[in-house]
């Protein structure tokens, strides 16, 4: 069993990002890119997301470098992310190996105002454990 | 929610879009190609919001099953990010499946299934 507690050596974390586009000149399609990287001494496991978007309507895509997307297309992000007070937990713990990038990619049709995203990911990291431990 | 890692099971979100929505007779219909690696267990439905009065329906093609009795309100069966909708059981989908999803109306929805892959 690997549980995620202290025994085990996890100890709680939160990645965080937040993606900008400033307003266009004109209505147009934008897309803004960020990226987390995970230290090449741990590894991270993922548990719930929280975050906001304006507009409302951005869509999301999270991917790993090491295992690929996890969404088959950019999501809405109010459909995958809670708030502080009520967190989106995912249906099962995802690892990320350490030194893996997360790719971060918003993407919405802008009218009159700016994309803005704000993005956490809460979990628990620990130290690479020695070959042959969980 | 059990914290712990089960090294077989992958997080993943399948997500009808808006725009891949076609209008049928009755509403508006999409469907979606679940991977062919792994079958796939649906825990939760979400979207960011669903206009009240829609009906909603849910269909697995490869084992032809409707997920709902007909004329489902949406917003009984579908909840957000923070308040997702969960099934009392993962629903088990075959690598491969195709699914759909109907709604009887509306003009912007993003539906998003969120559940793991699972390998043998």
């Amino acid at each position: 069993m690997n549980a995620l507690n202290p025994a085990y050596g996890w100890t709680p974390i939160v990645y965080s990002a937040v993606l900008f586009a400033p307003t266009p000149a004109a209505a147009e399609f934008t897309t803004v890119n960020g990226i987390i990287r995970i230290p090449e001494s741990e590894e991270f496991a993922w548990t719930h997301t929280t975050g906001s978007s304006s507009p409302a309507s951005t869509r999301v895509l999270i991917s790993d470098s090491v295992n690929g997307r996890m969404f088959n297309t950019p999501v809405i992000l109010g459909a995958v992310a809670g708030s502080g007070q009520l967190p989106h937990y995912l249906p099962e713990v995802y690892v990320f190996p350490r030194g893996s990038i997360i790719d971060l990619t918003a993407s919405a049709t802008l009218n009159d105002g700016s994309l803005s995203v704000s993005l956490a990911l809460h979990g628990f990291s620990r130290r690479a454990q020695p070959w042959g431990r969980v | 929610m059990a914290l712990v890692i089960s090294g077989k099971r992958r997080y993943y979100v399948y997500s009808f879009l808006s725009e891949t929505f076609l209008t049928v007779p009755g509403g508006l219909q999409s469907e979606l190609d679940i991977d062919t690696a792994a079958p796939f267990f649906i825990t939760s439905l979400t979207a960011r919001d669903v206009s009240s009065g829609l009906f909603f329906q849910l269909t697995d093609l490869g084992q032809k099953r409707d997920f709902f009795l007909n004329n489902t309100p949406a917003e009984t069966v579908i909840g957000t990010g923070s308040r997702p909708f969960f099934f009392s059981e993962p629903h088990r989908i075959a690598a491969g499946s195709r699914m759909r999803a109907f709604l009887s109306g509306g003009v912007s929805f993003d539906i998003c299934l969120n559940g793991y892959h699972e390998r043998a």
